[in-house]
């Protein structure tokens, strides 16, 4: 069952476009949403939110209607957005009155309860804090109204590496305490590593895999060789291969072929989800030899 | 709507402050002996010109509020419908204009020259007018043209300060007749106040119909 369902979601928004993006979030799992600068995934999850319009297709989130259920919806939302899109000149203790507005179950309590365990200064006006503040700020707001659905735009970009494992502990508590469904967009994919259930890939605006994680490393390996085994049948097997005079190496799904044909004149090595964007970003931008 | 509401009136506390604060000062001014009042008008003339800017352009600058640092993707992500959010725009306006009406109704008060009912009615006429015609974009356009707004509101607003309020404070206070100018200066003010409100209504009921039907950044 899915938390969220985009099927056939197309945008053009003049320089960049969105084509055909199918995305399914299963419900109680960590989606981890991949992909370099630019390549859309704030642009999914702002239609995710509503805040912008699809030239075509659907979204279903949480089997309600994006328009006329948006306010039981975005209730049901806890949000990081990836740049600080805070009010400026209110303090938190200000802010937690705002939100009590329009959250049906804002809890200023379990706010102000990660704000001290963040050590974000709830007396401080927003445009004072730190980057790191205002994201874990940011957090804060996104943990404190009972949300079904956690969507993360990058963030653990702007933060410290003690307080982003703090971060990914504390999502991994919420997954085994409550029921919820964690869709985190990042560039920093060792995060992903960790904790992530699934993992998407989003490059120029089209969706290239959506895969388990642990599948996704069974797929692919890394295959590197001395330079005279390659040859048009062994590159048309690697993905995003280089070679130079110390030999080649490439990514592939063939990598069992690899080991049959050449056994130990081969290296097959497990890959990192970066190391995974970085071979299909090769790929496609078609470099060879270095 | 109430969400919406009460996000305008939280950016929105300083003009409520002056709006108030002036209606107060009219007040006393106009409860103080008449030998002493000539000193406060003086100041008070200005300020009230203020607090009317102040109230009737505040959809503009509760919009440039929203938009500093793109706040608006963090408050249009908050739980709210779009229709409740354009509901919650307009009855926002309608509770500044009841504002300025006080404001109004208070200097009158003080200065007791009753023939500034129609500039005043000119000025709020314009006033609905150009709001209706910065709103009509707004469901598809929502906050991308709030530097055009100024320009809407501005030029027509001054131009009518200049060329109808001022000719007719003019005309009344040095008694004189401006032939064939009776229907400027004391009818089309109510044509103009009747039009803005019809414009008011009508791009309420168009924004209504489409404000589902475009980004909302």
């Amino acid at each position: 069952m899915n938390a969220i369902t985009v099927t056939g979601l197309d945008k053009n928004m003049g320089g960049f476009k969105l084509e055909s993006i199918d995305m399914n979030i299963r419900k109680g799992y960590i989606t981890g949403l991949i992909g370099e600068n630019g390549a859309g995934k704030s642009t999914v999850i702002n239609h995710m939110l509503g805040l912008k319009k699809q030239d075509a297709g659907r979204i279903n989130i949480l089997d309600k209607d994006l328009e006329a259920e948006r306010t039981a919806l975005l209730n049901s939302i806890g949000l990081v957005f990836a740049e600080d899109r805070l009010p400026q000149n209110v303090t938190p203790v200000r802010l937690s009155k705002l939100l009590r507005t329009f959250y049906d179950q804002w809890d200023k309590e379990t706010f102000f309860s990660y704000l001290k365990t963040f050590n974000v200064n709830m007396d401080r006006r927003i445009k004072y804090l730190s980057t790191g503040e205002k994201v874990k700020l940011s957090i804060a707001i996104a943990l404190s109204h009972k949300a079904e659905l956690l969507i993360l735009d990058e963030p653990t970009s702007n933060l410290d590496p003690t307080f982003r494992m703090e971060l990914l502990e504390i999502l991994q508590e919420l997954m085994i305490d409550e029921e919820i469904t964690i869709l985190f967009s990042t560039h920093i994919t060792s995060d992903l590593d960790k904790i992530a259930d699934y993992i998407i890939m989003i490059d120029d605006g089209k969706i290239i895999f959506e895969m388990e994680k642990e599948t996704l490393f069974e797929t692919y390996r890394k295959v590197k060789g001395s330079k005279a085994l390659l040859d048009d049948e062994t590159k048309s097997l690697l993905i995003g291969a280089t070679s130079n005079a110390l030999g080649f190496e490439g990514m592939s799904k063939e990598y069992e072929a690899f080991k049959e044909l050449y056994g130990n004149k081969v290296i097959i090595e497990s890959l990192t989800i970066d190391e995974i964007m970085y071979y299909i970003k090769k790929e496609k931008r078609g470099f060879d030899n270095v | 709507m109430y969400k919406q509401l009460v996000l305008n009136l939280f950016h929105s506390k300083w003009i409520w402050y002056i709006g108030i604060a002036t209606i107060i000062i009219n007040v006393i001014t106009a409860l103080l002996p008449s030998d002493t009042q000539p000193i406060i008008l003086q100041f008070s003339n200005s300020l009230n010109m203020i607090a009317i800017i102040f109230t009737t352009s505040s959809y503009l600058s509760i919009h440039d509020l929203l938009r500093k640092n793109n706040n608006h993707y963090f408050y249009y992500a908050l739980p709210n419908t779009k229709k409740g959010i354009l509901k919650g725009e307009y009855v926002y306006y309608i509770m500044m204009l009841i504002l300025t009406s006080l404001i109004i109704a208070s200097y009158l008060a003080t200065n007791k020259e009753m023939y500034y009912v129609y500039g005043f009615m000119m000025i709020i006429g314009v006033c609905l007018t150009v709001m209706s015609l910065y709103y009509l974009g707004f469901a598809k356009y929502w906050m991308r043209y709030v530097f055009t707004g100024y320009f809407l509101y501005g030029i027509p607003v001054v131009t009518t300060f200049l060329f109808h309020f001022l000719p007719l404070r003019n005309v009344n206070e040095m008694d004189r007749a401006l032939p064939g100018f009776d229907f400027y200066l004391y009818h089309l003010p109510i044509y103009t106040l009747i039009i803005g409100v019809i414009m008011f209504i009508l791009t309420y009921f168009i924004n209504l119909r489409n404000i589902t039907k475009y980004d909302m950044i």
